[in-house]
């Protein structure tokens, strides 16, 4: 059996939600002329998702499939999980607290149909505590000037994505969030989309405040990746270049000094431009070591690459 | 992408069928028992000489008899001829209920538990230790416990006959360094669900921070208080080898913390570095330029560059450990699923 929709929504802790959120998705899709199946995955839940999840009709339309994790990996590998397994050929994924509403759904799709590879949600009216859509719009202003893919919402679950493209994307540690970044090799046509945002109504968010730094040492790893993808050697280039320029003046400064009544600061430039000459080496080196580890799994790292190489096209039926 | 292959959907463990079990390690008195009436599998690493192993052993057996049915795993870490005699006695007379693992060399504790417990069959593990370090009458409550929590810990009220006086160090190191919330780590007895000990591959001295990482890795624990045995205390006292276990529980959290994401942990220490330096040298041009600070004859501006050098390099290794663990990431699925619902 062909399925054309997955709808993915990872699940934790969230007994009071999994009702109400079957019926609007199902209410959602009811209009639409296509197989639609409905993918929850269950993060190692502590209460009893699990057993209201089953108590879910299996019969009828969209196809019901719960994952059930045997602990708490957290949401990226309960995201992953579920991409993995959906069979759709365009895959829904959304938050499983309510906060996103199942009627965007057919506008997402309809995007996808026009031609995009990627559809993003946008909560331009957000429904939640400042504390937490501050930091969200310092982070989104960060992770578009680094990845260039100037996004407005990336902490937006609902977005829509054509399935060959996204099961090529690795996801690990907490990349769901930059799964519009990770693509960018790909230079997919995204296309943003405003979305309804409820607040919560049961249950507990999730998240916290450090999450600012975490996102800026995530997105310079991201960075570090993507350049990597393009040009190994290339990467640590710019860093190098800073460094010899460094070097550079260090040494002209020891050399102008020598001679004049300054001649005690050219050792200390000296002592400098040995530093940071040793740095330039250093990173040179360092850079040929990524190279190796990449060429060594040069294999496996393939469907990445041949995003950069072979651009998001389809072929047309 | 392909998708991953149909073992890790279904999250079926790579477990060793039973018969290339027999043939790596010798169980003797094994004889074939239909596995699927047991209740419990008491794993017990044996790693000394001693007298009373068949007294113990009928304490714990006829405590835990109310359960149903029991089997014992005794894993023998090392060279240990008249225990293992006597525990193959044992295993002869028991009628597959009692089967003894013999290990050519002394491997460790955290081997023996690791053996033991693909070699168990039931779904739930008992780990003990050959002395009685908990009263026997309150092992089948901490079994029980498992209805609640995927791991329960036996939590030795101190006093009569324990050993918790003075053993504290290391729980108040790791409660301090680790916020671990475990008061008797000391104590070996421990209550588990099968998927934990196949899940959490334990080597070195890991056996003693078994609850700690299986809660870092996401499985409920609980403590339990228990009476202690009239055991003697364990061996393992001395000092030095405390702080020896405190490094190899670093490296332990080190990477179930970082494995997926090393830059989180560079990143942070490098910038922070970095950023000193980068103030420092700052201040010291600044300085040199408006009020004439010399730069001679003081090592200040050698140590700023230092600094900046130094952070410019922890970045640079962590930007390379992110490569490594990208590199590999495809396979990192380290998701297991129970069970898919259609």
């Amino acid at each position: 059996m062909s399925v054309d929709v997955s709808i993915i929504v990872p699940v934790y802790n969230e007994e009071d939600n999994v009702r109400p959120m079957y019926e609007a998705i199902r209410d959602a899709v009811a209009g639409l002329d296509r197989t639609v199946e409905l993918v929850f995955v269950d993060d190692g839940s502590r209460d009893r998702t699990v057993e209201r999840l089953c108590e879910l009709p299996r019969q009828g339309r969209p196809i019901l499939r719960i994952v059930k994790f045997r602990r708490n990996y957290g949401q990226t590998q309960a995201m992953m999980a579920g991409i993995d397994v959906a069979r759709g050929k365009v895959l829904v994924t959304m938050d499983g607290d309510l906060q996103n509403d199942p009627r965007d759904i057919p506008r997402f799709l309809e995007q996808i149909d026009a031609g995009h590879d990627l559809v993003v949600g946008w909560r331009k009216d957000r429904k939640d505590h400042w504390s937490r859509v501050l930091p969200s719009k310092v982070a989104n202003r960060l992770i578009g000037w680094v990845t260039g893919v100037p996004i407005k919402d990336n902490g937006c679950s609902l977005k829509a994505y054509r399935a060959d493209l996204i099961k090529k994307i690795p996801l690990y540690s907490e990349m769901h969030r930059f799964i519009p970044a990770m693509s960018s090799l790909a230079r997919p046509k995204i296309a943003e989309i405003v979305v309804r945002h409820h607040p919560r109504v049961h249950g507990s968010s999730k998240y916290g405040f450090s999450r600012i730094y975490k996102v800026f040492v995530d997105l310079i790893a991201i960075r570090t990746v993507l350049t990597f993808a393009r040009s190994p050697l290339l990467w640590l280039g710019g860093l190098t270049l800073v460094t010899f320029l460094i070097t550079t003046l260090a040494a002209m400064s020891a050399v102008v000094f020598a001679d004049t009544s300054y001649a005690g600061s050219s050792v200390v430039f000296a002592g400098v431009t040995l530093l940071f000459g040793a740095l330039s080496l250093f990173l040179i080196f360092l850079a040929f070591l990524g190279q190796l580890i990449w060429g060594a799994r040069s294999k496996s790292l393939a469907p990445f690459v041949d995003l950069a190489v072979q651009p998001a096209g389809r072929e047309v039926p | 992408m392909t998708l991953p292959t149909s073992d890790v959907i279904l999250g079926t463990p790579a477990i060793p069928t039973r018969s290339d079990q027999t043939s790596t390690i010798p169980a003797p008195g094994q004889t074939a028992r239909p596995p699927t009436d047991l209740v419990l599998s008491v794993v017990v690493p044996v790693a000394r000489e001693t007298d009373t192993i068949l007294t113990d052993h009928q304490r714990h057996a006829l405590a835990l008899e109310i359960l149903g049915p029991v089997e014992f795993v005794y894993v023998v870490d090392g060279h240990l001829p008249r225990t293992t005699s006597a525990l193959e006695k044992m295993a002869r007379a028991s009628g597959g209920t009692v089967r003894v693992l013999v290990f050519n060399q002394a491997f460790g504790e955290a081997a023996a538990l690791s053996i033991g417990f693909k070699h168990a069959r039931a779904d739930r593990i008992l780990t003990l230790v050959p002395e009685p370090q908990v009263d026997p009458a309150d092992l089948p409550a901490l079994v029980r416990g498992l209805d609640r929590a995927d791991m329960v810990v036996a939590k030795r009220t101190s006093g009569v006959g324990g050993s918790v006086f003075g053993a504290g160090k290391m729980e108040w190191v790791l409660k301090r360094l680790l916020q671990s919330p475990f008061a008797d780590l000391r104590c070996r007895v421990r209550a588990l669900k099968k998927e934990v000990g196949e899940e959490i591959v334990l080597y070195g001295h890991q056996h003693r921070f078994f609850p700690l990482l299986a809660l870092r890795h996401g499985f409920k624990v609980i403590e339990q208080t228990v009476r202690p045995g009239d055991g003697l205390p364990l061996r393992d006292t001395s000092a030095p080898l405390d702080y020896s276990m405190i490094l190899d529980v670093v490296t332990v959290f080190f990477l179930l913390k970082f494995l997926k994401k090393p830059f989180r942990f560079f990143g942070g220490f490098g910038i922070a570095v970095l950023a000193l330096g980068l103030l420092a040298t700052g201040w010291l041009v600044f300085a040199r330029l408006t009020f004439g600070t010399p730069l001679v004859d003081r090592p200040a501006l050698i140590l700023s560059s230092l600094m900046v050098v130094l952070g410019v390099q922890i970045i640079a290794v962590g930007l390379i450990g992110e490569i490594v663990t990208f590199a590999y990431t495809k396979d990192m699925r380290d998701y297991r699923i129970d069970r898919i619902i259609e």
